[in-house]
């Protein structure tokens, strides 16, 4: 508890230094919140693509029914397959009316004629998914086929750099953060050298004189967490009308407050080792 | 208590601190370092508490060897050896209790504690009104009281006084003496460096006389090393008071 005090009494004896090494920790920490909840939602959405592998093919307008019965029997006797589900013209005229209820000028020009009759298969697994869409490719009743696969590999490939950038940002950033405790304690230490040289020549421990250092450490890097995860979830507060309004169907907003404090917890943690390790080594030399 | 086998510092230049010095000092003596500037006095208070590295020799501190003693285990040697420095070394931005009440802390004290021990060590060093007086508003005499305060706080084995008269006058420097006196009569071995023969010529005291680094003289021959093997013993402290006894009419002769 005393060390604590004294450790808060160093802060106010130096605020602006203080300032710097909380305003840097903020910073870090707010990127690693923001990166976390890109690569959380990221595998959120991958995870959405992947439990609904569908492929979709579209009918030609001038396809005979029975080629499209024979394509859903042919398919349908398939053991990879989970659900299939055939959307006439006029289903699809349905699904349309509820996604343009907003838009009566839209509502006014589209027909059924004009939808596309259409086949939707859901697969078991996600790699299935090209053996089924080459077999619709094959019918000549077929116009287009459409399926996720591409789009789970293209997220796949964004998930994947999201994380890699992110790692590589945070990674600098928490050595930019170290650096600038090491620097600021280093500092305040050297500027006490003859303070710190009285306490040893009193027989004060290592741990005596380096305590309330370290304490002061953490105390940056800690307050950096609090502040840089607060900050980041506000922006995400802020921004989430907008992400539920994009994302449409896929539901990941809310993010679950758990999830919120887990991460806080976690970063707590990061901050300790960061503040504990930065004091360390600027105190470094009196340990010697 | 203490004792010195052969002891030479190098410093890194080449110059020596003390050279090939030995001697020993008994529980509860009190000892005047009495030496010029330069003589190597500090080299010697240093090379006690372990502040500066001997190239040679052996110091036995309480049983302790020195050379041996882990760099864990120095702040208990410091706590065991206690010095007044010449310089005072007190935080100015403390007050003298403040000042005080930091080496009680630094052994561990609690608050109560601590306010009792502060308060009783501002009483014997007549301190008492100024406890919440800053260093710079104290006079040299009082700082040096402020200094053996602090120095007597951990309740030292053995109390080093590096010039604690050296910026006195002559009336408030024998007030300190007396201090150290009475402070020894309590029980604490104490070592006393001074340049300020005067000061000390007519004290029945044991004296150890340095000269570039070199012991030249030691009041009491029988202070050998190799005659304290068991220098712990009350028996010791017995023979340390007859050495001043005895010395009593030798410093008469060498004042006639």
């Amino acid at each position: 508890m005393k060390k604590i005090s004294l450790s808060l009494k160093h802060i106010r004896r130096s605020p602006y230094q203080s300032l710097a090494a909380i305003f840097m920790s903020t910073i870090t920490f707010f990127i690693v919140s923001i990166f976390a909840l890109v690569v959380l939602g990221a595998h959120s959405m991958l995870g959405y693509f992947e439990s609904r592998p569908q492929v979709t093919a579209f009918f030609k307008d001038t396809a005979p029914t029975i080629e499209i019965e024979s394509l859903k029997t042919s398919i349908t006797q398939r053991v990879i397959v989970e659900d299939i589900k055939f959307i006439s013209k006029e289903d699809a005229l349905e699904i349309y009316k509820k996604q343009n209820t907003d838009n009566p000028l839209l509502l006014e020009m589209v027909t059924a004629d004009i939808l596309p009759a259409s086949l939707e298969v859901s697969a078991k697994n996600v790699n299935d998914l090209e053996v089924i869409a080459s077999i619709m490719q094959n019918s000549s009743a077929v116009e287009e086929v459409v399926y996720q696969k591409d789009v789970i590999d293209t997220l796949r490939k964004w998930v994947g750099g999201v994380r890699i950038t992110g790692m590589v940002l945070s990674g600098l950033l928490i050595i930019a953060s170290l650096t600038t405790i090491i620097v600021i304690l280093g500092i305040k230490f050297t500027s006490r050298k003859t303070e710190i040289k009285t306490l040893s020549l009193l027989g004060a421990t290592s741990w005596y004189i380096r305590g309330p250092f370290v304490i002061e450490g953490i105390i940056y890097a800690i307050l950096g967490a609090v502040f840089g995860w607060g900050f980041a979830y506000l922006t995400l507060l802020y921004l989430t009308p907008n992400i539920v309004n994009f994302l449409q169907d896929i539901i990941l907003l809310p993010v679950p407050i758990w999830v919120m404090f887990s991460m806080l917890g976690g970063e707590i943690l990061l901050a300790t080792i960061i503040g504990a390790l930065a004091s360390l080594i600027a105190t470094r030399r009196f340990g010697r | 208590m203490i004792v010195f086998d052969n002891v030479t510092i190098t410093f890194g230049n080449g110059n020596k601190g003390i050279k090939d010095v030995s001697f020993a000092i008994g529980a509860g003596e009190f000892v005047i370092v009495e030496g010029h500037s330069g003589a190597g006095k500090t080299s010697l208070m240093r090379a006690v508490i372990k502040d500066l590295a001997i190239s040679h020799g052996k110091i036995v501190v309480d049983g302790d060897d020195l050379n041996k003693i882990a760099s864990k285990n120095v702040p208990l040697l410091r706590r065991k050896v206690s010095v007044v420095f010449q310089d005072f070394k007190l935080l100015m931005d403390r007050t003298i209790a403040e000042n005080i009440d930091l080496s009680l802390d630094i052994i561990g004290l609690e608050g109560e504690i601590i306010e009792k021990r502060c308060s009783e060590l501002l009483e014997l060093t007549g301190l008492k009104d100024k406890a919440d007086y800053f260093p710079i508003q104290l006079s040299g005499g009082e700082l040096q009281r402020v200094a053996i305060a602090r120095a007597l706080a951990p309740q030292p084995k053995v109390l080093f006084a590096d010039e604690p008269t050296g910026n006195l006058d002559a009336r408030t420097g024998l007030s300190i003496i007396k201090l150290l006196q009475d402070i020894n009569e309590q029980g604490t071995t104490v070592i006393m460096a001074t340049h300020d023969l005067e000061l000390v010529e007519g004290l029945k005291l044991r004296r150890l006389r340095f000269e570039d680094g070199v012991l030249v003289h030691d009041s009491s021959s029988r202070h050998h090393p190799h005659h304290h093997k068991d220098d712990k013993t009350d028996d010791h402290k017995k023979e340390s008071k007859i050495d001043v006894e005895e010395k009593e009419p030798k410093h008469e002769e060498d004042k006639s």
